[in-house]
């Protein structure tokens, strides 16, 4: 029986194509009860050239595009959902290629953690190394590396301690909290039960670090609610960060303008206060003009106001960043021409470092330090005070197309 | 917030993001449990305001009676504008072909007639009750679904769709479908309902009925269906999983008599869903297929 106060985690899994992420999900949704019969005949209907003795192919349970099982490869993310007792997890399966890092970039950007996954025959992979990157700079608060196929390693001791060793040196610069973790997604061990085979590893599980990662939000100073839609005098929004009460006083940006709240409403109806991730509605005092992009701000750590952006960007398009060439920024709600007066440097994502620019343009999956000049003023804070306001898309004036991700910091 | 709160919460984003990016939206709906949870989350996201959306269903006249007596009282209730389109009409005007046959079904048809609908209606965006964790081809769906000018999804080529912006953009002639419930799993639903107290069909209750079974699946009697001389016609305590049309949903033997013990009941199944659903079993990428030329 499902507890409904259980609570959720979301996560992605990344790394090298043939580490065994699809494996391991498999096996996580395997052993954690959550494949149902009728899909395992489906795996023994489905054509493999590479189902392992015989056996299930796990794999097979998360490539869902046709073009995928015939490539034996995962190109888009798939989302997938298990529960354990006390928690709900959403996992992202992300592609693995350098090719759909936008993909990894994609499914990273909604994420708590991250599994890295890491062969333990091959140790370190440059893509394990570019997807650490990629989580830490989008904010995740956890990477779990997981040593994958140790039962090709006879389940030896030294190759796990010297791959986790250069892991901790190299992963050092990152921002997220780090765990480490001997596995066989392919047998199981050290995923859901404890491994009887590598007696010399003492810590969790998987599934009971998963179970135990802290995604409790860091107590929020700042203050935001991002104005979703105004129809007469119905206000409707998201509270993006801290918490907002009746009585009030909030100041409405960009214009700067002064009001109070006097009326919340979320689907528990009329409410006192309203709490970070909560959809609401509500009223306010105040001579104020109010539409969709409005950010609404306490009175502590306001929003910064600019027409100038410093942005760390992806780019997610197969047509390259033309310079000076008018794009759309959506900030939150809002949204306002732009274009990108400089890409500064280059970011080397493998190894971490800043490159210098051979010329002004970005081609897909580049992430490059840049300037962007809007049209209209914007209001936004750093991403590490909060991902909603510090985090944009760019799109395409023609196409609609979303051409770019951004950071600010 | 639990888990059910934080779910809410995106679903009604969602919505508002809808209902805030596209001239035109409408939400699609079939009387079965996620369009009516669909409807509940809409009607919250905009309380006080009466639900903005209207309804669409698209009958391919084979229906079970008690989902559009469902559907009608629910209409008549709300005062929510109810459009429908009838695969019958696509038929009779040629755009649409008729199967034929022992496991004839409409199911597939239904695209004809949406497309058909929305260009009708001049929708650009129909927001539909689809979860990931329903099939695999719809684990890759985004929130915000793009559709070409031929109502064609994809699935190579998706729009990214980073943190909560979803990107509603588009050129003439095409739209988008909407999936406020993507990340919901079945049992999430029937918590869900049970928690809010959403009225359901009586079908999804245990119920006494004549069915005949066909490829492990019972299937209700109905003048639909052609029977081969060994399916027999019986009487059994059954209760639909899921609710499509009546050609292409099975049900499943249960006494389950009330909210929880359907909860419980799925809990310990080890079926999914849709392996009562006959239109998924025509090939491991029937719903791949059927979604690229725009299927729900």
């Amino acid at each position: 029986m499902i507890t409904p106060n259980k609570s959720l985690l979301k996560f992605i899994t990344a790394g090298s194509v043939d580490d065994g992420k699809s494996t391991l999900i498999g096996r996580l949704l395997y052993d954690s009860k959550s494949v149902f019969s009728d899909q395992l005949e489906t795996l023994t209907n489905n054509t493999s050239n590479d189902s392992f003795d015989q056996q299930l192919n796990l794999a097979l349970l998360t490539d869902g595009l046709r073009s995928e099982r015939e490539q034996g490869i995962t190109i888009d993310v798939a989302y997938r959902y298990f529960s354990t007792p006390n928690r709900k997890f959403i996992i992202g399966d992300t592609p693995g290629h350098i090719q759909y890092t936008r993909n990894m970039v994609t499914a990273a950007s909604n994420a708590d953690a991250a599994l890295v996954i890491i062969d333990a025959r091959n140790g370190i992979t440059e893509q394990a190394l570019r997807h650490s990157y990629l989580c830490s700079l989008l904010g995740l608060k956890h990477i779990v590396y997981c040593i994958n196929k140790m039962d090709l390693v006879n389940y030896d001791s030294l190759t796990y301690f010297s791959i986790v060793k250069d892991l901790a040196k190299i992963s050092q610069k990152l921002s997220c909290s780090r765990s480490f973790i001997p596995i066989s997604a392919l047998t199981g061990e050290g995923v859901v039960n404890i491994s009887r085979r590598m007696p010399w590893y003492r810590g969790h599980t998987l599934i009971e670090m998963l179970n135990e990662l802290d995604i409790e939000s860091t107590r929020n100073r700042a203050k935001r609610i991002s104005i979703q839609l105004v129809s007469d005098d119905f206000i409707a929004g998201k509270v993006l960060a801290g918490s907002l009460a009746i009585n009030e006083r909030v100041t409405l940006y960009p214009s700067g303008d002064s009001a109070k709240i006097t009326e919340l409403r979320t689907s528990k109806g009329l409410v006192n206060s309203v709490h970070e991730g909560e959809s609401c509605s509500l009223k306010l005092s105040g001579p104020s003009i109010l539409n969709r992009g409005v950010l609404i701000a306490g009175k502590d750590h306001q929003p910064r106001v600019s027409c100038e952006i410093n942005a760390v960007t992806c780019w997610l398009s197969d047509d390259n960043l033309k310079h000076h060439q008018n794009y759309i920024l959506r900030l939150a709600a809002f949204e306002t021409v732009c274009s990108i007066r400089k890409v500064v440097n280059l970011i080397d994502i493998t190894s971490f470092e800043s490159i210098c620019p051979e010329d002004q343009t970005l081609k897909l999956n580049d992430i490059a330090s840049v300037i962007i000049q809007v049209s209209n003023p914007v209001s936004f804070d750093n991403y590490k005070t909060c991902k909603s306001t510090g985090s944009f898309i760019l799109i395409d004036l023609s196409s609609g197309a979303t051409v770019g991700a951004g950071i600010i910091n | 917030m639990n888990y059910l709160d934080e779910l809410e919460s995106e679903s009604i984003y969602v919505l508002r993001e809808a209902f805030a990016q596209f001239e035109n939206p409408a939400l699609l709906f079939s009387g079965g449990k996620d369009s009516l949870l669909c409807y509940h989350l809409a009607k919250k996201a905009f309380e006080p305001l009466p639900m903005p959306f209207p309804l669409v269903h698209i009958d391919t006249g084979h229906n079970f009676q008690e989902t559009l007596a469902f559907r009608d009282e629910l209409v008549r209730k709300s005062g929510a504008m109810l459009i429908v389109g009838y695969v019958q009409d696509s038929i009779d005007n040629g755009t649409a072909i008729e199967e034929h046959g022992h496991h004839a079904s409409r199911n597939a048809l239904q695209t004809v007639t949406l497309l058909e609908t929305i260009e009708k209606h001049g929708f650009d965006c129909c927001i539909g009750g689809a979860r990931r964790d329903e099939e695999k081809a719809r684990a890759k769906e985004r929130f915000f679904s793009h559709r070409d000018e031929f109502g064609q999804w994809n699935p190579r080529n998706q729009r990214p769709e980073l943190w909560n912006l979803y990107n509603g953009k588009k050129k003439e002639g095409e739209h988008f479908r909407v999936f406020p419930i993507s990340n919901w799993t079945e049992l999430d639903v029937w918590n869900y309902i049970k928690r809010e107290e959403i009225q359901i069909p009586s079908l999804y209750i245990s119920h006494k009925r004549e069915v005949f079974y066909r490829n492990g699946v019972y299937y209700s009697n109905t003048p639909y269906m052609s029977r081969n001389p060994d399916e027999r016609l019986e009487i059994k305590q059954v209760r639909f999983r899921t609710i499509g049309d009546v050609t292409c949903t099975g049900a499943i033997v249960s006494n389950a008599s009330n909210l929880t013990e359907v909860i419980d009941e799925i809990t310990k199944s080890k079926l999914t869903e849709r392996g009562t659903r006959i239109d998924d079993k025509r090939s491991a990428s029937s719903m791949e297929d059927r979604k690229s030329q725009g299927y729900f």
